[in-house]
């Protein structure tokens, strides 16, 4: 067996008990912070450059498995340094559950044997449960109690999934799935896997957990509870649903139709009506996972018009542009949660942001990029992601949905802009803080945020890799 | 490629306007001379024997995807024609003017907003492909919501969210359908491409099939008649005119309405030949609706920036007018039909400066421009107040002044095609008369309301900028073969298209 495939799993493994280790003679947060943040530099340059295409125990190794590994660990990544700001005390756990995290989520982007799925699933989840609670105010621990009561419902469901998926496939393994007829059981497969993970992903019915909790965690943990931990439900949705299902199958289609219109139509016109910032940006989440999970429908729809392109080409783009979104979505949505440290009190009203333009410009106009991103306006990745979203419907003649996408993105100016005329409000003296690592951070990812906008040889290069 | 490097120089110019402290303006305002001067020396020398069509074509390939006889093309390409050569001169004058009547108090925001504007402005006009046309036709979205939103006056907020909102969804149509024109031309030769010509050569649209060809059209008319803004479509338009800065206005005016006149005769005329019959008249009713409704708006306003607003908007009528009965028409009708319409835009930019100009410094000494707090103002304020008369008779359509040759070629091509329903276009402009005269009777001329107390005119700076604007509207009034000379050129070029 050829282990240098696994230095990347090893040294993140290794690293997390070297910190737990660590904190026993310190609780510097620099010092374990940038232990932490070295330790995933190392982690993704060895995936990047780790030879592709290659399967070793249950884990496959392609060039697609490789990128959502490496975007997972940007996610993680993104909160590092904000978190030496939310978090009080107790670092060494901390980081240490981070890496845990980040070790599970890079097992899960490798294997496509369905237990380890959901065993790196699980870890992911029980890593993110105690990090709501981090701070144990009494926020932290409503949100921490309810998103591990409702994730508990979600696991059972997961778990029944995957027993009706077995019976109906003889199989865990989602490579050796081979053409299946229908039956009744894997219907069920579908639905029960689609709402164990639609909680993770926060689709329309399962979705309310999200908002709460997002507004009680720590501010880089919600950052990081909409990013990663939806992505990785994401991923293992995509691969189930594309490997798990023929691609032919109809009942995908018309459920994650349905689910993704009722999803980011819920979530938009929620947020109209809220005034609690992180609130609004959870609903924003919600309606974002709407946008992607329209991926999903255009994986199983089958009436597509085959004198266009042939199904291969179709699914690759369609798959190419939700690994798009994937990585606009982590710093576009992670950054505004992020800003939201610069608010000194824990409930974030909308107008405690006024005047933010007034106390720091460059913070001001990146959060602003951000939005704006998220709004999906041009020169930014939220653009490119959902342009690309839109132009898979099309070639795949659903114009029907991408409509109605394309309303929805319009009803999301509203509170996007709102953010950003209140952020650019003269009037409002409140106060910031202006920490630099939380300052450094929102630009950072503004600028990444620009830099995705122009990178359009990116989507061509996905579209090269997009082969489950 | 020398059009390459200035498009790079403007971008360089417009970014280190945000830098520029309390000299942004002056930064600002030298990189817009050096820039056009740039710009006209280089299209007198390149557009000396026009004879329409593209010309300074530069075109790079920035990525590709490319596996089992599936091609996309994802491209940079830049040109130019008698039409939009034009249309980034005037987008350099007007992004000048606006930021020559910014106050000294606003900082460098401001004005790199402005050249922000001004950037994407002319780069919709010098891109060469539906991809990058959408991306700036968004980019000049965001400074000007942010100059209504920040610095304008009244519900700023509320009126730039408006005018957002109204615009993006009209620019999301837009994208649908270029998507639907590209997914078409694929299916034609296997190549996803995003270039203007290509996607609207006539072979190609005529094997769209006809549903697929009326969702395009839609998405596009949606878009170009918001921007214009035609009638149904327009109540973003007080609100934004009137809520902006005065600079602002000039700009959404003067630069932004461009826009949509660009998007109809320049993106959408060769399309024209398929459209439907009813489709081309129903344009054509807009338009005269939009002149004859706009005028009589404008007849009630109380405030002479919201009047002005709905003048202009009026004005702009014009473009679909031209647009719908260029397609009816054949010959050098059409010609002149195209070449009108193009030269209405040009001369709105300089009409509209002038008179946006001159209230915003009747604004400055008064502090009101409700009507029935003016008067007489030409007792105290003559030089002012001639120049806002030339503005507004300018725009009436005076002959001599720049107004005039637009409405006029219009007209007389319309009779050839729409017939006695030309006198309803006539009808709006002796309104548009009206409503003028009446406004500068009540405003400039008749008792000095002496509440207003002691006025002082413009000073020497003041003035030369109105003359700038006025020496403008004059030239382009008495002297239009210059620029006749490229539009025929260009119009015949899309004439023979068709």
């Amino acid at each position: 067996m050829i282990y240098e495939y696994l230095y990347a799993l090893i040294l993140l493994g290794l690293a997390g008990f070297i910190t737990l280790a660590a904190g026993i003679k310190t609780d510097s947060k620099r010092i374990l912070g940038g232990f932490t943040f070295i330790i995933l530099i190392a982690a993704f340059f060895i995936l990047l450059f780790q030879d592709k295409n290659y399967s070793i125990l249950s884990l496959n190794i392609s060039s697609f498995d490789t990128y959502w590994a490496l975007i997972f660990l940007v996610s993680i990544m993104v909160i590092i340094i904000p978190s030496m700001n939310d978090i009080k005390k107790r670092f060494d756990v901390y980081y240490a559950l981070l890496l845990f995290i980040a070790l599970s989520m890079v097992i899960a982007a490798f294997t496509y044997n369905l237990i380890i799925l959901f065993v790196s699933f699980e870890g992911v989840s029980i890593g993110t449960y105690v990090l709501t609670a981090y701070n144990k105010t009494k926020r932290n621990l409503e949100a921490s109690l309810k998103y591990f009561m409702i994730s508990t419902i979600g696991t059972s469901f997961n778990i029944m999934g995957i027993a009706f998926f077995y019976l109906s496939t003889r199989t865990f393994n989602l490579n050796a799935v081979g053409t299946i007829d229908f039956n009744r059981s894997l219907l069920l497969a579908l639905v029960f896997i689609t709402i164990g993970f639609g909680f993770k992903i926060a689709i329309f019915p399962m979705q309310q957990w999200a908002i709460d909790t997002y507004d009680g965690a720590p501010n880089s943990v919600s950052a990081f509870l909409s990013t990663g931990g939806k992505l990785v439900a994401y991923m293992i949705l995509l691969k189930f649903l594309f490997l798990g299902f023929i691609p032919d199958y109809n009942y995908v289609f018309f459920f994650f139709a349905i689910l993704a219109i009722l999803t980011m139509t819920y979530g938009n016109l929620a947020a109209l009506m809220e005034n609690n910032l992180k609130r609004i940006l959870g609903y924003s989440s919600i309606a974002q996972a709407g946008y992607m999970i329209l991926v999903f429908a255009l994986i199983g729809y089958s009436y597509y018009p085959a004198v266009l392109v042939s199904k291969q080409i179709f699914l690759r783009f369609a798959i190419a542009s939700a690994m798009f979104y994937a990585v606009a979505y982590i710093f576009m949505k992670a950054g505004p949660f992020i800003a939201m440290s610069l608010v000194k009190s824990d409930k974030v009203m909308i107008d405690d942001i006024a005047g933010l333009s007034k106390k720091s410009r460059w913070t001001a106009l990146f959060f602003a990029i951000m939005l704006l991103s998220l709004a999906g306006v041009p020169l930014t990745g939220g653009f490119i992601a959902k342009y690309f979203l839109f132009f898979s419907l099309i070639i795949g003649d659903l114009w029907w949905l991408a409509v109605i996408a394309i309303i929805n993105s319009a009803i999301s100016i509203f509170y996007y802009f709102r953010i950003i005329i209140y952020a650019y409000r003269k009037e409002g003296n409140n106060d910031f803080n202006m920490a630099p690592g939380i300052r450094y951070s929102v630009i950072i990812m503004g600028i990444i945020t620009i830099g995705l906008g122009v990178s359009f040889a990116l989507y061509t290069y996905l579209a090269g890799i997009a082969v489950i | 490629m020398i059009l390459l490097y200035f498009f790079i120089l403007f971008f360089i110019l417009t970014a280190l306007s945000f830098f520029g402290g309390s000299h942004s303006k002056t930064i600002s305002l030298v990189s817009l001379v050096v820039l056009t001067v740039f710009f006209i020396t280089y299209s007198i020398l390149r557009f000396k024997n026009y004879d329409g069509g593209v010309i300074a074509y530069y075109n790079t390939l920035l990525a590709q995807f490319h596996a089992s006889g599936i091609t996309i093309n994802i491209d940079f390409s830049l040109g130019l024609t008698g039409f939009t050569d034009l249309l980034v001169v005037i987008s350099l004058f007007i992004t000048m003017f606006a930021i020559l009547m910014g106050s000294k108090s606003h900082g460098a925001y401001f004005y790199g907003l402005f050249m922000a504007a001004g950037f994407g402005l002319a780069g919709l006009f010098m891109v060469r492909n539906f991809l990058f046309f959408y991306i700036f036709w968004e980019v000049v979205l965001i400074p000007v919501f942010f100059i209504i939103g920040k610095y304008g006056t009244g519900s700023r907020e509320r009126s730039s969210l408006k005018f957002f909102i109204y615009t993006h969804i009209g620019s999301l149509f837009l994208l649908l359908s270029i998507f639907t024109l590209s997914t078409y031309y694929f299916i034609n030769t296997g190549i996803f491409t995003f270039q203007i010509q290509d996607l609207t050569g006539l072979a190609f649209l005529e094997t769209v099939p006809a549903y697929g060809f009326y969702f395009i059209i839609f998405g596009f008319l949606l878009a170009f008649l918001i921007k214009l803004p035609s009638f149904p479509l327009h109540s973003w338009l007080p609100d934004a005119y009137n809520d902006a800065p005065y600079s602002g206005t000039i700009m959404l005016s003067g630069g932004l309405v461009a826009m949509g006149g660009y998007g109809l005769l320049g993106i959408l005329y060769p399309m024209g030949a398929l459209f439907p019959r009813d489709l081309v008249y129903f344009i054509i009713l807009l338009g005269i609706i939009s002149l004859i409704y706009f005028s009589f708006t404008a007849l009630f306003q109380a405030d002479l920036k919201r009047m002005a607003a709905y003048g202009s908007a009026a004005e702009m009528a014009f473009i679909p007018i031209a647009f719908g009965t260029a397609l009816l028409s054949t010959g050098y009708v059409r010609t002149l039909d195209l070449s009108g319409g193009m030269y209405q835009i040009i001369a709105h930019t300089f009409v509209a400066a002038l008179i946006f100009s001159s209230l915003s410094m009747l604004y400055k000494r008064t502090q009101t421009s409700k009507i029935y707090d003016l008067g007489g103002l030409n007792r105290e304020l003559p030089v002012l107040s001639s120049f806002l008369l030339i503005g507004m008779l300018a725009s009436l359509g005076l002959p001599s002044l720049a107004g005039f040759i637009g409405e006029f070629s219009v007209t007389i091509s319309a009779f050839q095609s729409i017939g006695l329903y030309t006198l309803f276009i006539v009808l709006g402009l002796i309104i548009t008369a009206a409503f003028y005269i009446w406004a500068a009777q009540r405003s400039l001329f008749g008792y000095f309301n002496e509440r207003l107390g002691r006025l002082k005119d413009i000073n020497k700076m003041e003035f030369l900028i109105l003359f700038l604007m006025l020496a403008g509207s004059i030239f382009l009034g008495v002297y239009p073969t210059l620029l006749f000379k490229l539009l025929t050129a260009y119009a015949s070029h899309l004439g023979g298209l068709i």
